[in-house]
């Protein structure tokens, strides 16, 4: 009787822990690979990190926006991204915050290197490091890495960074 | 139409393309210049090189050539009629030149693939160098109905080709090439394998007759049917060590490197709807001259008084206005009426364009996902292979142009990419900078916070101006 007892047990325990181990191996194997939201509402952002819309970055806007903050504070991205950003969390799209900034085309900084005399202070404010150079060298731009942000400009004691237009179109995932 | 090449005499004026960075950071001459055919206007990789002599006037704004492209950049020269060439080298022995020499003197006469596409031929070897090279197939199909440029060259420069492909095999430091040549083309056939025996070549090259079926003459196409595997996705030939070359692209090259002669003219069939015929073309010569020089009083004519011309075949080409000009990849102008398309019907689901397909493809299924656009399903249908040959939009009793959606849909996923792969710099970039200002004390926060004050000064200051 006992014999038939632990048996039972036995068998049904592992047959639980086939199943549990089967089922938790699918469950990772088939785990649904989303995309956390702060990532997919920073990938409609223009990333330019210009810090304008009160956040130190586009990244934590974004992750405010995740939190149910306000969608109609970044100026660089106008009244497009607050379109999709709308589209994308399902809310009424609202008009730019004029408080934050006005919306304008994106821009290259240049820096005349002519006239730069090397006092590193472009470096330091340069959110995405696209400004290389050092202490009494010329400073140039990466024009590849540089987003527009235009937080150089102030900073040059010898005003000789310059936004240019550029034809750089930035394209937005479908939301 | 007879195969016969015509010279065509050199236009009033000629425009080149050129990119107005470009020309700032390489351009060689000032304007007002007296230029010779053949002077090298702007250096860098993508040299432009004056196509007639003449002066040098301006840069000036002009319809483009390029598939959908806003007006362009052009330097405009005005002919002295003289055509005359700058004074080149005599007496070259391109046989003890090294590949790298071979190569640079190809990138300098500005040799680009002149079957349509224009890439820059020394690169494509180049890259086909560094990864091994293991077959050169010479591109002698030109599949698309009405196109004879290529054919009518194979007619008349057959040893110069021959020339040409020996001097790739140099460079790539093979053996043996395949010249793959339409079936349809029997003289140019005939043409070649007496040459071939004549010149007793026929270890080095071999002769292939491909059926003239389109899309047989597009590069992946060829190498499916030359090698006996398809290309995967997303590889490059060259990345395989396959390099494909024109059989106009091997001409210029013969030209570069035996008579020292820069890219400057190509070969252009010209078909208004009474007749057409083959003439060489001086680069940048506007559409619209090439029409009025050689068809007169036909231009004025009433079925062809348009301001349009189709660039390039009927199947992959595009039209654009007749002040576009000649570009190194066009190989074929056709007068067209000004037709107002049908309109589009609804989607069938009949699937004669997935029949046809050439890559196998499901266009019915891309086209749904087209609009709106299904970045995830559209990758998943493998949009990137579409050659855009434009037969499932010849088959469609809808008439829905779908060569068009995908066109703009493979743009638009290109940018997609190009994005995402941004939004992953710039943020690895901040996460750097964060990392590194904390480890010396400095908090990001903070700094930025005088920033945004800084920013928010200079800005209320500049208003109150
Ligand atoms: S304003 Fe826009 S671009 Fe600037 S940091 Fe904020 S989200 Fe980024
Ligand atoms: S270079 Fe200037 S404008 Fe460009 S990202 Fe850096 S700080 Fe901004
Ligand atoms: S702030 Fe101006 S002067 Fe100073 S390093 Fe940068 S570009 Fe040169
Ligand atoms: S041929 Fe045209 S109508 Fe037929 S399935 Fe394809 S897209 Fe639809
Ligand atoms: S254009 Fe149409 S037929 Fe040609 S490859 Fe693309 S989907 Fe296929």
């Amino acid at each position: 009787m006992i014999y038939k007892l632990l048996s039972a047990i036995g068998v049904l325990g592992t047959i639980a822990l086939f199943t549990g181990a089967l089922l938790g191996w699918l469950n990772k194997r088939y785990k649904k690979q989303d995309k956390a939201l702060v990532d997919v509402i920073e990938e409609l952002l223009p990333l330019t990190q210009c810090a304008q819309c009160g956040y130190p970055g586009c990244r934590p806007y974004a992750q405010s926006i995740a939190e149910g903050g306000a969608i109609n504070k970044c100026p660089p991205g106008g009244e497009d991204t607050i379109a999709r950003l709308a589209n994308l969390l399902g809310r009424e799209p609202s008009t730019l915050d004029e408080n934050f900034g006005q919306h304008s085309p994106i821009h290259l900084a240049v820096i005349d290197e002519r006239s730069c005399i090397g006092c590193t202070l472009c470096i330091q404010v340069c959110p995405v490091d696209a400004i290389v150079g050092a202490q009494r060298f010329m400073h140039t731009v990466l024009e590849d890495h540089c987003t527009g942000c235009e937080l150089c400009l102030e900073p040059c004691p010898v005003d000789c960074i310059s936004l240019i237009n550029t034809d750089i179109q930035r394209v937005y995932l479908p939301a | 139409m007879n195969l016969l090449i015509e010279q065509a005499d050199p236009p009033t004026r000629v425009y080149l393309a050129v990119q107005d960075r470009h020309w700032r950071e390489h351009g060689q001459v000032d304007f007002g210049t007296y230029v010779l055919k053949g002077s090298l206007l702007v250096g860098g990789d993508n040299p432009v090189h004056a196509t007639t002599s003449g002066t040098l006037e301006r840069t000036v704004l002009r319809p483009s050539s390029r598939k959908n492209a806003e007006p362009a950049l052009h330097l405009s020269i005005r002919s002295d009629g003289k055509d005359q060439w700058l004074p080149r080298a005599k007496n070259l022995s391109p046989l003890t030149q090294s590949a790298e020499a071979l190569l640079t003197k190809i990138a300098t006469a500005g040799i680009v693939g002149l079957g349509g596409g224009a890439f820059p031929t020394a690169t494509k070897l180049a890259t086909a160098i560094r990864h091994t090279p293991r077959y050169l197939i010479v591109n002698g199909v030109e599949c698309e109905p009405g196109v004879q440029a290529d054919e009518a060259l194979m007619h008349a420069a057959s040893v110069e080709i021959l020339q040409g492909a020996l001097l790739a095999l140099q460079i790539l430091n093979l053996d043996q090439c395949i010249l793959a040549i339409g079936e349809d083309k029997h003289s140019a056939l005939e043409i070649f394998t007496q040459k071939i025996l004549q010149q007793e070549l026929s270890g080095k090259i071999q002769l292939l007759p491909v059926a003239d079926k389109f899309p047989n003459g597009s590069e992946r196409q060829l190498i499916k049917i030359c090698t006996g595997t398809a290309l995967p996705r997303n590889v490059y030939p060259a990345q395989l060590g396959i390099s494909v070359l024109n059989v106009s692209t091997l001409y210029a090259i013969y030209q570069a490197i035996y008579l020292d002669q820069a890219l400057v003219e190509r070969v252009v069939t010209l078909h208004t709807p009474q007749s057409a015929k083959n003439i060489r073309v001086h680069i940048g010569t506007p559409a619209k001259d090439l029409v009025n020089n050689n068809f007169p009083s036909r231009a004025n004519a009433p079925a062809v008084s348009t301001n349009l011309i189709q660039r390039g075949g009927p199947l992959t080409g595009w039209i654009q206005s007749i002040d576009a000009c000649v570009e190194k990849g066009t190989t074929c102008l056709q007068l067209i009426k000004n037709t107002v398309p049908k309109p589009a019907l609804p989607c069938i689901r009949c699937g004669k364009c997935a029949t046809i397909c050439p890559e196998n493809l499901l266009p019915q299924e891309l086209y749904w996902y087209s609009k709106p656009l299904n970045e995830a399903k559209l990758n998943a249908l493998k949009l990137t292979s579409c050659l855009t040959c434009g037969l499932c939009e010849t088959v469609c009793p809808s008439q829905i142009p779908l060569t068009n959606m995908f066109r703009d849909s493979q743009t638009l996923l290109k940018q997609y990419a190009a994005h995402k792969q941004q939004a992953r710099q710039v943020s690895a970039r901040v996460k750097a900078r964060t990392v590194r200002l904390e480890k010396s004390g400095q908090s990001t926060q903070s700094q930025r916070e005088k920033r945004l004050s800084r920013l928010r000064q200079s800005r209320s200051s500049n208003h109150e101006q």
